[in-house]
């Protein structure tokens, strides 16, 4: 009792904190029975400060080992009886008797299970947190244990004998029952039935908080451990099954939907349901099973990626593009096939030009003939314009195909880069498959600079420039297209046949941007030929109007020789005797161009020109224009008396035009319907040596102006000319090899074969596409001709002399 | 921009000393701590910081003590809990004795000790280094009898871990060794504390050797700490 002190105050503890020895089987009979009271939920009644302190006594004492023993026991007890008594009666008897109850007892039975086993696990995790905090000195003190002895804390341990008594409960099989349970559960759902997420959110909860040892180490989590593989395996088995019924039952745009329904599934599932841990590991099943094993067979089915496309569903191709960017990076499957598709549309367009729908144009009949008949040059002319219109629809179909793939590419596909140069590499494919590629390109911008672009916009011209740009870049044989491209824009502008010159600018400036300088200067140097040309003519009519005055109006078209194609300025030169008046005209031009400079050469070109002559018929006057030829055979008729004739060979011997360019134009003036300015004997369509002419005096056009022209459009080549442009083109190609092998040596002066043939390519990429043949037998020339020699010792090496 | 002047330490101590005032003043106190016959309105907020004991035991639903937020401190005085609650608010305890509270002051020694077992149970590692510091200065006015009381509470409250408080008995009991050894009970009240009467001899060697004991022997007890004890 305490007794008072001298100012009436009570005095302190005469002894302070646990001087006597404890006796633990004592103070731990105190205890156990409280923490008895923990588990039966009576805390309320227990001093909380009361049990710390008796419990630090022990510890204090070196009690510590004996307490955390005992405490063990009395938890291991607890467990086993609340295993009996609370979980074992709700174990589904299906995973212990094998047998399978219906839907609603499996879900009911099992949600029953479920909210149990929670409800035991919370209870423990509260007990075990209480008890914890009872024990708190000594966790404190197992700091030095946990070096020293390696026991894990009170609170590990309750968690430890959980699993133990609990889960791995030798005789009930409770953590098998679970597993089972929550797999059905998932698996009623994914057939569809609504199931409770909540208690099976807890218990897998439970389970993540649960380790294989007291180390606790993340990766040996016993949901990771003892449930996440089950739940893999059952899952991959479903899914498996499930593609195999998807493929059976669905097009393949519903394929897609019910893949991406199940791939949001899952991962809602381990959302709400399983842990987010297992996120990765299931969508990894769901995109094996449902896509990369099967999207092949899919994307194959009559409704699969050709229909798709062909449609241009762009909401299943978007959907497909998602699903296989998670299984495959590269999208190889989709890339594939979509372009299978691509280069099979390409190729039909290609070939629908070789059976075109309309009746064939017949083919013109041995050229090489001079008999042609007029009628046959004028099929001629209907052909050459048909396949020109053939070249637009080629054109424009590739185009339609382009801007297609481009809206699926841009709206479906993620403008995936992957994707983009597939889609590149199909159309160069099929585009240089078709030999006629890089004319019929450039008959499509001859047409629209002629014709096409008549009446619309800056930008409308602008678009339809910049697509035939588009089809350009595809050209592996950018050579080829060059050369069309030259015939195609003398004859536009010799012919006065381009509607617009800042078109014509506007065109050979993009030409510049893709391929380089190098590529238009021989373009842009026609049109500074035109231009001076256009100087010219004006600066020698002024000074010829100064002196003697010409009978005859000249406009002259001075070209340099190496920047037009050898059809307008080449070697074959065709000259002609023409009459004085004209002759005048030309020795006048010919002194003042000399004079201006000096050194050149001119060689004159008539079957290049055209004249406009004044004819009166019966009275009525006529304006036409007609071939420079054409001319000098009327003016030839001005030395003869009305109703005389001239015989073939007379013309022939007064004119001296050339064989082939004296029939093509008789044809036009003496067989023609509408333009038979002379009569021919005996009458017929062909034009024979023996044939006679004489003036057509009943003539008679309603027209005042017209034209009389020899066949001369842009159009497509025949076979003649197909087999002379290729030889030129393997020429020019031998050449451009010659001079980049030696551009690159004299660079270099050593250099290995294979390296030289690398840059050679590399150089040479802009313009075409050299076989290793030709780099080869360039090499070999060069070195007969001792520009390179290879090196002694390495025949692999080649130097550059100088 | 505004600068702020700089607050002298006096200032930072003072108003650190300010947080004292609120102790047992009843504002806004969410707990009351009872030890003998003594109550104080404390803020678990504020001893949360030094202790997580009343945290726990008023934790909701938990035990007794969280029905009315109410914890009674038994087996230790009253002057002890109201050190250590003073310590928690402001960092440090007074030595003085606290009139208010009706039980007696503990003796001169004792109060140090007793703080540094209530410390040791709540788990409050530095409030041990003030009061064995504290004792340590006690000391230095010697009295032998009470000495021996501390002395025996401190081996019954520690154990062989806790060697900074048991060290300062042992420098104190070298320091002093003439009036122990001058006690006629001293065999009486020693025996049963072999290793700690081992540990003396070991630390008197040097005065032996010389055959000059003086009084003047001491270890620097901070120093003792600082080397990781």
């Amino acid at each position: 009792m305490a007794s008072r002190g001298p100012r009436g105050k009570i005095r302190p503890p005469r002894r302070g904190l646990v001087t006597d020895q404890v006796d633990f089987d004592e103070v731990w009979a105190v205890l156990a029975q409280s923490l008895g009271e923990i588990h039966h939920k009576n805390a309320s009644a227990l001093s909380f400060e009361a049990l710390y302190r008796n419990a630090y006594k022990l510890v204090l004492k070196k009690y510590g080992d004996r307490l955390y023993n005992q405490v063990g026991q009395l938890v291991t007890e607890h467990l086993q009886y609340v295993a009996v008594r609370d979980v074992k009666p709700l174990v589904p008897s299906a995973v212990v008797t094998g047998t399978v109850g219906s839907a609603i007892e499996k879900r009911n039975g099992g949600s029953k299970f479920l909210e149990q086993l929670k409800a035991v696990w919370e209870d423990h995790q509260l007990c075990m947190s209480m008890i914890t905090d009872v024990l708190m000195y000594m966790p404190h003190q197992n700091r030095v244990y946990c070096t020293d002895h390696k026991l894990p804390t009170t609170y590990a341990t309750g968690m430890g004998l959980f699993r133990e008594h609990i889960l791995r409960n030798s005789q009930y099989k409770i953590g098998t029952a679970l597993n089972k349970v929550i797999l059905d559960q998932i698996q009623m759902e994914r057939e569809g039935d609504i199931i409770s997420h909540g208690p099976i959110k807890s218990c897998v909860h439970m389970l993540e908080s649960l380790y294989e040892t007291e180390e606790e180490n993340d990766n040996e989590k016993v949901y990771l451990t003892s449930f996440e593989n089950e739940f893999i395996d059952t899952s991959t088995e479903f899914y498996r099954a499930e593609a195999q019924k998807l493929l059976q039952e669905c097009d393949a745009a519903t394929y897609l939907r019910r893949v991406d329904k199940r791939l949001r599934e899952e991962r809602d599932r381990c959302a709400d349901t399983i842990s987010s841990l297992t996120a990765p590991r299931i969508q990894a099943v769901v995109e094996k099973e449902l896509i990369t094993n099967t999207i092949k067979e899919v994307m194959s089915m009559d409704s699969g990626i050709r229909s798709m496309l062909d449609h241009e569903k762009i909401v299943d191709l978007s959907l497909l593009y998602r699903l296989i960017s998670r299984v495959d990076k590269h999208k190889n499957v989709l890339k594939d096939m979509a372009c299978d598709r691509l280069i099979e549309l390409g190729r039909n367009i290609n070939s629908s030009l070789k059976t075109p729908p309309a009746p064939p144009p017949p083919q013109p009949q041995d050229i090489s003939n001079p008999s042609t008949s007029g009628a046959a040059a004028v099929k001629e002319e209907k052909a050459a314009s048909s396949a020109t219109l053939m070249a637009i629809k080629w054109v424009n179909d590739v185009l339609a195909l382009k801007d297609k793939y481009d809206r699926i590419w841009e709206q479906a596909w993620e403008k995936d880069k992957g994707i983009e140069t597939a889609i590149t590499r199909a159309f160069t494919k099929f585009i240089n498959d078709l030999q006629e590629g890089p004319e019929y390109i450039s008959l499509f911008i001859d047409h629209n600079l002629q014709r096409g672009i008549k009446g619309r916009t800056e930008s409308e011209v602008d678009d339809v420039l910049d697509k035939a740009v588009i089809l350009f870049k595809y050209l592996t044989d950018k050579d080829l297209f060059e050369r069309h491209y030259k015939n195609h824009l003398s004859k536009r502008l010799l012919h006065n046949k381009s509607l617009s010159h800042d078109a014509e600018k506007q065109m050979i400036s993009k030409l510049k941007v893709e391929v380089g300088v190098a590529f238009t200067s021989k373009l842009e140097g026609m049109f500074k030929d035109m231009h001076l040309s256009e100087e010219m003519t004006s600066e020698f009519r002024r000074k010829q109007q100064e002196g003697e005055a010409l009978k005859i109006d000249l406009s002259v078209n001075v070209l340099t020789s190496t920047f037009w194609p050898a059809k307008a300025v080449g070697i074959d030169s065709k000259p002609c005797s023409y009459p004085p008046i004209v002759e005048e005209a030309r020795e006048a031009f010919t002194a003042y161009y000399l004079q201006r400079h000096s050194g050149r050469k001119l060689i004159w070109k008539p079957n290049m020109g055209t004249a406009d002559i004044k004819v009166a018929f019966k009275g009525r006057k006529h304006e036409i224009n007609v071939s420079t030829f054409a001319m000098v055979i009327l003016l030839a008729f001005n030395n003869v008396a009305p109703g005389e004739s001239l015989s073939f060979t007379d013309l022939k011997s007064i004119t001296m035009i050339p064989d082939e360019d004296l029939i093509r134009n008789l044809q036009s003036l003496a067989v023609a319907k509408s333009t038979r300015l002379l009569t021919k004997k005996p009458m017929s369509k062909d034009v024979k040596p023996t044939d006679v002419f004489s003036i057509n005096e009943s003539f008679s056009n309603p027209k005042i102006r017209f034209r009389i022209g020899v066949v001369a459009l842009n159009r497509v080549e025949n076979d003649k000319e197909k087999k002379e442009t290729s030889d030129s083109v393997a020429k020019d190609r031998d050449q451009q090899i010659e001079a980049a092998v030696v551009r690159i040596m004299k660079q270099r002066k050593t250099l290995s074969h294979q390296q030289l043939v690398i840059e050679v390519i590399e150089q040479l990429k802009h313009r075409f596409a050299p076989d290793m043949g030709s780099i080869k037998r360039r090499i070999d020339s060069l070195i007969d001709r001792e520009y390179l020699d290879r090196v002694e010792g390495s025949r692999e090496t080649y130097q550059y002399l100088a | 921009m505004a600068t702020y002047p700089q607050q002298p330490a006096h200032c930072k101590l003072k108003f650190l000393s300010e947080l004292g005032e609120i102790f047992n003043s009843g504002a806004y106190s969410d707990l009351t701590v009872k030890a003998g016959p003594a109550t104080f309105k404390v803020h678990k907020a504020i001893l949360g910081v030094r202790t997580k004991f009343f945290e726990m035991a008023t934790r909701e639903d938990g035990f007794l003590e969280s029905k009315d937020n109410i914890v009674t401190i038994k087996e230790h005085s009253a002057h002890a809990v109201w050190r250590f609650l003073t310590y928690c608010y402001v960092g440090d305890y007074p030595n003085a004795e606290n009139k208010e509270i009706a039980e007696d002051d503990d003796e001169t020694y004792l109060k140090h000790t007793r703080v540094h077992a209530l410390a040791d149970m709540l788990d409050v590692p530095n409030l041990k280094i003030i009061a064995a510091e504290k004792l340590e200065t006690a000391f230095q006015v010697w009295d032998t009898g009470p000495f021996i009381q501390c002395f025996k509470e401190i081996y019954a409250t520690t154990n062989t871990r806790d060697a900074g408080i048991r060290n300062v008995l042992l420098c104190a009991a070298a320091k002093n060794i003439h009036s122990l050894l001058g006690m006629q009970t001293f065999q009486n009240e020693f025996e049963g504390y072999g290793e700690f009467l081992a540990a003396l001899l070991m630390k008197i060697k040097p005065q032996i050797n010389s055959n000059t004991v003086t009084s003047r022997t001491r270890v620097n007890y901070r120093e003792f700490f600082a080397n990781g004890y």
